[in-house]
């Protein structure tokens, strides 16, 4: 079994063309959710292992009626200058403005299709 | 965490705090903040009206005579404080180990009793950063987004709020307080204020005289700088100062702010009668010399420097000019006039036999009983 072991750690979680996105990882409990906000491998599992957390999100308003959204600039700037992509929500959190209007576009554009028919 | 047992009643009861059980100095004797260097603004201001320069909280003349006026009662500094359980330990030292011990233990208390800062109330933020009025109602919800980078001061770290209507503006000073608590909790802080700092359970803490209490337990919730913090900070030294129980805060670390305060505001003349009842004549001169300081444009300032007085003449001055309660202020003198103690600065003498008087008297430097004399 040890021999076993040895081997499958040897393999590594070498991902072919995987890539690095930072993306909101979900914890939390039932009828509670919570997310915090991760650079991870793409191929990974969403909760799963990550390579560094980078902030956290919590949907739920509290007694003041806010959304508390934690982001560590700084080492979010190193991972989106290292490649990384954000997903949409976190891109939206962030106030990135080109994903979302990519979004628009499209929606622009079959709207328009189907108005011309 | 060491406990910090709050009454549970407190949260329970609405008559008010009845009895309060604190183990606050256990936990604040670890929330000491360091004494500003640089020069900050104080109510005076930085330049009078005709330009001449009024002395700072934070300037090292006035530093040093609050030091002096709080003195060093190691009695009351190193007082028994509810701690864990622990037996008690015994060291059997020689006369030169005691000598050294003591002194070890004044420097400690010198750290202990270093003053909290006193610095101008900070002015509330509204800064408005973008309007996007394309976002409104996206959200019922404000989002507050906070830098979370461990490096930048909390001073200096980014908190904006994005309203349901989409308009994008920095956090108000509580809200920055709070979320700071939130990512970065600092022991003994708590998001909301407790209850204590109401105005009611604080009249009840200061008839218990638990002023020093209150006051370690602000240091550790509020930002020097907030209202809260002077508000609390005001009503104690208030109800001191109508007191008179000056004796409450002495040699602690809130004794210089309490003097402050009441230089500030030209109402010396509780805390200086209080001063020459109990005998302590080299505070007292402190006292005035600071006031000279801070309102160098004040009838006895310009009098004194006139005159180039020391000593008793310039207790004289300043009963004179400033003071209300002039006559016993002039009463006290005399008697010291005929009793003719020397008010000098001077080393106190080895003698056996020494009283708590003597002590008094000769304030000076050492303000602890000498044990060479037992």
């Amino acid at each position: 079994k040890v021999h076993l072991q040895i081997t499958a750690s040897l393999l590594l979680k070498k991902y072919h063309g995987g890539h690095v996105v930072i993306r909101m990882a979900l914890g939390g409990a039932t009828n509670r959710p919570f997310y915090r906000i991760v650079a991870a491998y793409n191929k990974r599992s969403r909760d799963g292992k990550c390579i560094e957390q980078l902030g956290s999100y919590d949907p739920l308003p509290n007694i003041y009626n806010e959304k508390l959204v934690g982001f560590n600039y700084d080492r979010i700037k190193y991972w989106m200058g290292c490649g990384a992509h954000p997903t949409k929500p976190v891109a939206k959190l962030l106030g990135l403005k080109l994903l979302t209007l990519k979004i628009q576009m499209y929606f622009q554009i079959t709207i328009c299709f189907i108005g011309s028919w | 965490m060491a406990a910090l047992r709050v009454a549970r009643g407190l949260f329970r009861s609405c008559r008010g705090v009845q009895s309060v059980d604190y183990d606050a100095r256990a936990l604040f004797l670890g929330a000491r903040r360091p004494v500003c260097t640089s020069s900050s603004d104080d109510i005076s201001g930085c330049e009078g009206a005709d330009g001449v320069r009024k002395a700072q909280f934070a300037d090292a003349e006035v530093q040093e005579i609050l030091t002096r006026i709080t003195g060093l009662d190691l009695e009351r500094v190193f007082k028994p404080i509810k701690r864990e359980l622990k037996p008690p330990k015994y060291k059997l030292m020689t006369d030169a180990q005691l000598e050294e011990a003591v002194l070890r233990a004044r420097e400690q208390a010198g750290k202990l009793l270093k003053m909290p800062l006193v610095v101008p109330e900070r002015q509330p933020i509204d800064d408005v950063l973008a309007e996007d009025t394309i976002l409104e109602g996206m959200d019922t919800a404000k989002h507050v987004f906070t830098d979370i980078t461990f490096s930048t001061p909390h001073r200096e770290r980014f908190i904006v709020v994005r309203e349901p209507s989409g308009m994008l503006r920095k956090a108000t000073w509580e809200e920055r307080d709070r979320l700071i608590q939130v990512y970065f909790p600092k022991e003994g802080r708590k998001l909301t204020a407790p209850p204590i700092f109401n105005e009611e359970n604080l009249k009840v803490m200061f008839r218990q005289d638990r002023h020093e209490e209150v006051l370690n337990h602000c240091l550790v919730q509020f930002e020097p700088d907030s209202a809260d913090f002077k508000k609390v900070h005001t009503l104690a030294f208030e109800h001191l100062e109508q007191e008179a129980k000056y004796e409450v805060l002495r040699s602690t670390r809130f004794f210089g702010p309490l003097v402050w305060y009441l230089v500030t505001r030209r109402r010396v003349d509780g805390l200086l009668t209080d001063m020459l009842q109990r005998d302590r004549l080299q505070d007292a001169l402190s006292l005035v010399r600071l006031f000279n300081l801070v309102h160098p444009q004040s009838d006895c300032a310009l009098q004194a420097v006139q005159q180039q007085a020391t000593g008793l003449d310039l207790l004289k001055i300043f009963a004179d000019c400033e003071s209300q309660k002039s006559g016993f202020i002039k009463l006290a003198l005399q008697t010291y006039e005929h009793s003719g103690t020397d008010i000098v600065l001077t080393a106190p003498q080895s003698k056996p036999g020494i009283s708590a008087q003597h002590l008094q008297t000769t304030h000076g430097e050492l303000g602890i009983p000498d044990y060479r004399s037992f």
